[in-house]
């Protein structure tokens, strides 16, 4: 166990941040890419992810004492349902109305 | 004592909240408004009537020695650029107050039963009251810039009125030209007070004529420059009070109704140039140049106007020539150096020339029951003569108004005039010359008019004369088609021209004109008092105006000196030979008009070019319309079609572009969210890259 | 006495009108749960009195010698409380505006007031906020509260999509300013207050480190979607033209308003070393947003749409302010966004009296609306030449105030150019004013000619009717009374202490670049 935390510890920060932001990246082919309006609302929670990663992370490396990233990402955890259970409440919304909850149909607004 | 002069802001205030009130009901509840005609009026009259009181009190205070007031507050600053706003009351603004509610409180009264029958009658008092308030507010504007603004309220106002009559085409001709000539004086004016800010640094009268001395003097600025800012200062009062050359807009805006004309164009407005003079003073006095040009233009003006008084046969239209001819009068004085004679014509005239229109408004009233509502007939002397008889009140009264303006002691312009040429006669002879002239023209084409309109025997009803004078209005008009009612902005719906109509059909047609209504007769009485005794303040034995009123750069006790200096057989040579040629003009005007002894025909035709220079005013519109209308055409049309490919096209294409980049760029919006979400990214990742290359 | 001890410490008296605010809140979603569907008779005029006491509670809280409250979280200084009154009051009018529109839509007015309150909650929090997870939540609650209005009339598909777009651009550039936000804390070591945050970062010497300025692009990305910047603005003309147009109203002028407070609180408070980069990345966006916004403006048909690229244009123009980086500059921007206020809640409530007279929002359908509607034409006519910059009104004073600024600071570029956008946004403005008041009888719109009579003793017309005049009267008499907003925007910047650190950090930061220049070559 010790052993494992101090490995943990000898793992260097920028490990973390390169895979925040790979999630981070993915997060922005998903939400450009995806014609599920579902799909697209994921890959938003995989951008707030990356930033929870990347708040953990600073946290226990720079901040082990008042744990601001840990109470930050909680935070973030809290807003990322609460948006995401109004886009599924839109998306339902739309889906009603139209019977499809494909992007490429949004276009009703335009120029 | 104090606290009227902390509530003088009202003065300029409860007008425009009356005008506020009453357009705010027009433009919500209309019909509820028009409805209640009554009402309004006695609510807008009221609030008139209360603002005269407080000018009238500030005025006796101010009378009585209470040192002027001035209550500034700051309106924008920004670093170390002031511009205040505020009020001030000193002597010349509680006079002009008091003229100003008088003639406005009269002329209000007054409306009431001129425009008795017009459906615009409400809209009519929100636009006076709305003048009365831009009116006051400059009179009481501490600094320049203020006086601008107000300036510009004023003659919007102006314009509004002239344009009352909108469907009818020569008002809104005269509006347009009303608003083009007076754009060139409002631009030479706006040119002149940023010229005088940048050389002083000031906006305050007092300010900027102590440091403009002193630039001259210490040679830092050319007198030449300050000069040229004096003179584009001149170009607003120019504009404004009609001198020569921009005073053809004068005239043509009788078109508007009586009251109007009598208020605005003839009482007020008009001298707002001179008052505007009279408040840079302290500038124009240190720069002779200007004042030369002031008086010459004041004094070629007075003769121009009097001289084309002469043969018009449009009552208003001769008294609007009239006013020109005694605002050159004003102009002149201010220019000679006469400042409190300027002034004190500019009170005697504003009482005797609102009580002359106010008066002619009436015959035309009376005439209008005979003729119908058609302005070529109502308006035309020749239609007119033995009206006394009818209207014994207006007789009397535009009786006393044209003794007062031919100067025949103890009226009214009698004083004032005979001050105005004292005081040119010590500046330069030539000057009093022309006035002198002047004033024997003026008692002429006065009493010509009194005359044709009041002595006689009635015209009105010689079918002759009218089919005349209506193919004669029919060939001036220059496009003689049936005038199409105009529904432009503003426009009055089809049935209040419908009921326009109707009234003329149900009006007209009766065999004598009539005797005004009381609402008309009692203004025209109250301004008869004074045009008869006003003059009395300001004579030469005791001259308690000039007491009051005096230029800024002279003390009291200056300004009692010479009062004191009064030499009594000079004032007898002066007063004996103006007096004498006023009646020189009014026997010479009996004899033609009241006699038949002479033949004003064969007189004309035998001097047949200085008559037809007199009737055809001059050939100023047509030479504007030849010179600056159809040249600045056909120039445009030459530019035009030289830079026809260089600068329209560039413009165009500017235009072209912005309108295409537009059309091009709204397509970026293709509507698809994801879209939208590239770019932000794209954004933030150009922007990173942008920071990361430099 | 726990309590009141614990209250003390925190200094939450700070946060009284956001208190009053909540409670009001809280009074209209039980009462409307207790009362049922009649309850909203009196809901929208408690909500207004609770703004409004909401500002009185602002007012008394002036000049707060003791601002910092919630240790350093939340900022009571005389900055957030113009901008909060700002927000409060662009709340008030557009519960004045939607009372008669929610109801005509068929739904309910008690959850839209509800769903409003709460959105001001997180602007007026936003105004004050100075640090990162206070930012955060109160920025979020802003956002999601505005997704839910924007989707309101939940049986109208273009609502509907209004909405869906609004929250994927809205979440993701959450997202990205979220990311940035991280880099943040973890360049900073681990803070979380702004002011902490620039000497953690002054004192690590990092001011020319590529992840600070990453997190600094981020972060303003995540600010330039709030206030609408080009190129983040794209959201903005679907949005408007879809939602509701109270919603609308309330995004351009409120959601607005706290986009900027925090526009200053961040870039003063946290990037005070950074601000060579963040003018320059401002000075972009006001560049792209004043040329975008005017020109695009020109091209459409829908007033609403027009509306929306016209208040891209005015975040250009504002941004001015914020370039110029100096007090007059902020004072300017306040001043503008306080005269926008009104001027642009007037023409919102004109274009709901229009749209809900006629069923259309088309430019073209405004012709000879003169004859038909005198006070409509007026008002609309009046805020649109004040949005313009036509002088008496208010609009041209902001204007020439925020201009002003720049020139003084230097931006010379960006005043001309404000000044050639202006000359650009003066023609479609005026075209809608000419459209309306030119026209002849024959060219009359059909939605014109069908136009009902005038009735203001409708259910709902009255607070319109209200919204009308207050608006109108401000507006034009803004202009010429300016001097009592321009002194409340001068005191409001003069009394705030955060933003005086810049005069000296701008100084600072002329000389360290030089340095490290100097230790750059040397590697």
């Amino acid at each position: 166990m010790y052993d494992f935390e101090d490995k943990f510890r000898n793992m260097q920060l920028q490990y973390f941040l390169l895979l925040a932001a790979a999630l981070f990246c993915i997060g922005i082919y998903g939400l450009i890419t995806s014609r599920n309006a579902v799909r697209v609302l994921m890959s938003i929670e995989l951008l707030l992810n990356a930033v929870n990663l990347n708040l953990m992370a600073f946290s226990s490396y720079l901040d082990p004492l008042e744990i601001k990233g840990q109470v930050f990402t909680v935070f973030v955890i809290t807003v990322a349902a609460a948006e995401a259970a109004v886009g599924l409440a839109i998306i339902l919304a739309i889906y009603r109305n139209r019977d499809t909850v494909d992007m490429e149909q949004f276009n009703l607004l335009k120029w | 004592m104090e606290a009227i002069y902390q509530y003088a802001w009202l003065v300029p205030v409860l007008p425009l909240v009356g005008a506020m009130l009453v357009g705010l009901g027009l433009i919500s509840f209309n019909q509820v408004t028009n409805r209640a005609r009554q009402l309004n009026a006695v609510f807008v009259v009221s609030l008139l009537g209360a603002a005269m009181f407080l000018s009238v009190a500030l005025l006796v205070s101010q009378f009585q020695g209470h040192a002027p007031y001035i209550r500034t507050l700051e309106w924008a600053a920004a670093g170390n650029f002031h511009l205040t706003m505020g009020y001030t009351i000193d002597h010349l603004t509680a006079l002009m107050l008091v003229i100003v509610t008088t003639v406005a409180f009269l002329v209000m009264v007054y409306t009431d039963g001129y425009m008795a029958h017009d459906p615009g009658y409400v809209r009519f008092y929100a636009y006076l009251s709305l003048f009365s308030s831009s009116m006051l507010g400059l009179v009481v504007s501490p600094n320049i810039v203020q006086i601008y603004i107000f300036w510009e309220l004023v003659g919007m106002c102006s314009y509004l009125l002239v344009g009352f009559w909108y469907d009818r085409q020569a008002a809104a001709d005269a509006c347009q030209k009303a608003f083009v000539t007076n754009r060139v004086g409002d631009f030479g004016l706006l040119l002149g007070i940023l010229g005088l800010y940048w050389a002083t640094g000031s906006f305050e009268f007092e300010a900027i004529g102590d440091r403009l001395q002193i630039l001259v003097e210490t040679g830092s600025l050319s007198g030449l420059l300050a000069g040229l800012f004096a003179i584009l200062v001149f170009l607003g009062p120019v504009a404004k009070s009609a001198q020569f050359p921009l005073h053809v807009w004068l005239p043509d805006a009788m078109e508007g109704p009586t009251p109007i004309s009598a208020l605005i164009h003839a009482a007020t407005m008009v001298a707002a140039g001179v008052f505007l003079i009279a408040r840079m003073y302290p500038v124009f006095e240190g720069i002779p140049a200007a004042m030369n040009v002031i008086a010459f233009t004041g004094a070629f003006t007075a003769f121009l106007g009097a001289t084309i008084a002469i043969t018009q046969n449009d009552i208003k239209k001769g008294l609007a020539y009239s006013t020109i001819s005694q605002l050159g009068y004003m102009v002149m004085a201010m220019g000679v150096g006469a400042y409190s004679a300027g002034l004190f014509h500019l009170m005697t005239h504003a009482y005797f020339k609102a009580m002359l229109f106010l008066g002619s408004g009436s015959v035309i009233h009376g005439m209008e029951a005979v003729v119908g509502h058609d302005p070529a007939l109502a308006q035309d002397m020749r239609m007119m003569g033995g009206l006394r008889k009818f209207m014994p009140i207006t007789a009397i009264t535009f009786l006393i108004g044209t003794l007062a303006i031919s100067g025949i002691p103890p009226f009214a312009g009698f004083w004032s005039k005979d001050e105005i040429l004292g005081s040119a006669f010590a500046a330069n002879p030539f000057l009093w010359f022309v006035g002198w002239a002047t004033a024997g023209i003026t008692a002429f084409y006065m009493f010509r008019m009194y005359f044709s309109t009041f002595e006689g025997k009635f015209r009105g009803n010689q079918s002759e004369i009218r089919q005349k004078l209506k193919s004669a209005a029919a060939n001036t008009l220059m496009s003689p088609s049936p005038l199409a009612p105009n529904f432009g902005p503003g426009a009055m719906d089809t049935r209040e021209l419908a009921a326009l109509s109707d009234d003329s059909h149900g009006h007209g047609h009766s065999e004598h004109p009539h005797e005004s209504p009381r609402t008309m007769t009692l203004p025209l009485i109250a301004l008869a008092i004074p045009s008869i005794l006003i003059g009395l303040v300001g004579t030469p034995y005791a001259n308690y105006f000039e007491e009051f009123i005096y230029p800024p750069s002279e003390t009291l006790a200056e300004v009692m000196e010479k009062v004191a200096e009064f030499d009594q057989t000079e004032f007898f040579i002066m007063a004996g030979s103006s007096v004498g040629i006023s009646l020189i003009g009014i026997t010479l005007a009996s004899l033609m008009y009241l006699f038949g002894k002479i033949d004003p025909a064969a007189i004309a035709s035998s001097i047949k070019p200085l008559y037809e220079l007199s009737l055809n005013k001059w050939y100023f519109d047509d030479i504007y319309h030849r010179f600056f209308v159809l040249g600045s055409r056909r120039l445009a049309r030459q530019v035009m079609e030289v830079d026809y490919r260089v600068v329209d096209g560039a413009v165009n294409l500017t235009g072209f572009f912005t309108l295409i980049s537009g059309e091009g760029l709204k397509y970026l919006e293709n509507g698809r969210a994801q879209f939208y979400a590239l770019i932000v990214f794209g954004a933030v990742l150009g922007l990173v890259i942008v920071f990361g290359v430099t | 006495m726990d309590f009141a001890n614990l209250v003390d410490q925190l200094n939450a008296g700070t946060i009284l009108p956001e208190g009053i605010v909540l409670t009001t809140l809280m009074v209209i979603v039980v009462g409307d749960l207790i009362v049922g569907r009649s309850a909203s008779r009196w809901i929208p005029y408690t909500a207004i009195a609770g703004l409004l006491a909401a500002v009185v509670a602002l007012y008394l809280q002036w000049n707060n010698p003791n601002p910092i409250s919630f240790l350093g979280a939340f900022n009571s200084d005389d900055l957030s409380i113009v901008f909060r009154g700002i927000i409060a009051l662009s709340t008030a009018v557009t519960i004045l505006m939607s009372i008669r529109y929610i109801e005509q839509s068929g739904t309910a007015l008690a959850e839209f007031i509800g769903i409003m309150l709460t959105a001001t909650l997180g602007g007026m929090f936003l105004s004050g906020a100075s640090e990162l997870v206070t930012i955060f939540i109160s920025l979020e609650t802003l956002s999601i509260s505005s997704y839910l209005m924007t989707g309101y009339t939940k049986r109208d598909p273009r609502s509907n999509e209004a909405a869906l777009k609004y929250l994927l651009i809205g979440a993701s550039s959450t997202g990205v300013f979220l990311y940035g936000v991280s880099l943040l804390y973890g360049l900073s070591g681990g803070e979380t207050q702004l002011s902490a945050i620039a000497s953690a970062i002054a004192d690590a010497n990092l001011s020319q480190s590529l992840g600070l300025v990453i997190s600094l692009v981020f972060v303003i990305a995540g600010v330039a979607f709030k206030i609408s910047a080009a190129p983040f603005h794209q959201w903005t003309p679907d949005v408007y033209e879809g939602s509701p147009t109270p919603v609308v109203a309330f995004l351009s002028v409120g959601s607005k308003a706290a986009g900027f407070a925090l526009a200053i609180r961040l870039m003063n408070s946290a990037f005070p070393l950074l601000i060579d980069e963040w003018q320059f990345v401002f000075t972009a966006l006001a560049v792209l947003s004043m040329v975008l916004g005017n020109v695009v403006a020109l091209a459409q048909t829908s007033m609403k749409r027009m509306l929306a690229y016209s208040s891209i244009g005015q975040a250009g123009f504002v941004m001015i302010g914020l370039i110029a980086g100096t007090e007059a500059g902020y004072a300017s921007m306040i001043f503008y966004l306080l005269v926008y206020l009104f001027m642009n809640l007037g023409a919102f409530t004109c274009l709901i009296l229009f749209t809900l007279r006629t069923g259309t929002d088309q430019i073209s359908e405004y012709s000879g609306l003169y004859q038909k509607d005198p006070l409509l034409t007026l008002c609309l006519s009046i805020c649109l030449l004040s949005l313009g910059g036509i002088p008496p009104l208010a609009g041209f004073f902001g204007k020439i105030y925020l201009f002003w600024a720049g020139w003084q600071a230097g931006q010379y570029g960006l005043v001309l150019l404000g000044l050639v956008t202006t000359v650009v946004s003066i023609y479609y403005y005026i075209r809608v004013v000419r459209m309306m008041v030119v026209k002849e009888p024959q060219e009359m719109s059909d939605a014109v000619k069908n136009y009902p009579e005038v009735q203001w003793n409708l259910p709902g017309m009255r607070p319109l009717q209200v919204g009308l005049v207050l608006t109108l009267v401000a507006t034009s008499l803004a202009g010429i009374l300016s001097n009592p907003l321009f002194t409340l925007a001068n005191s409001s910047i003069a009394r705030t202490t955060t933003l005086q650190p810049i005069v000296i950090s701008s100084h600072f930061s002329a000389t360290v670049p030089a340095e490290n220049s100097a230790l750059q070559t040397q590697q």
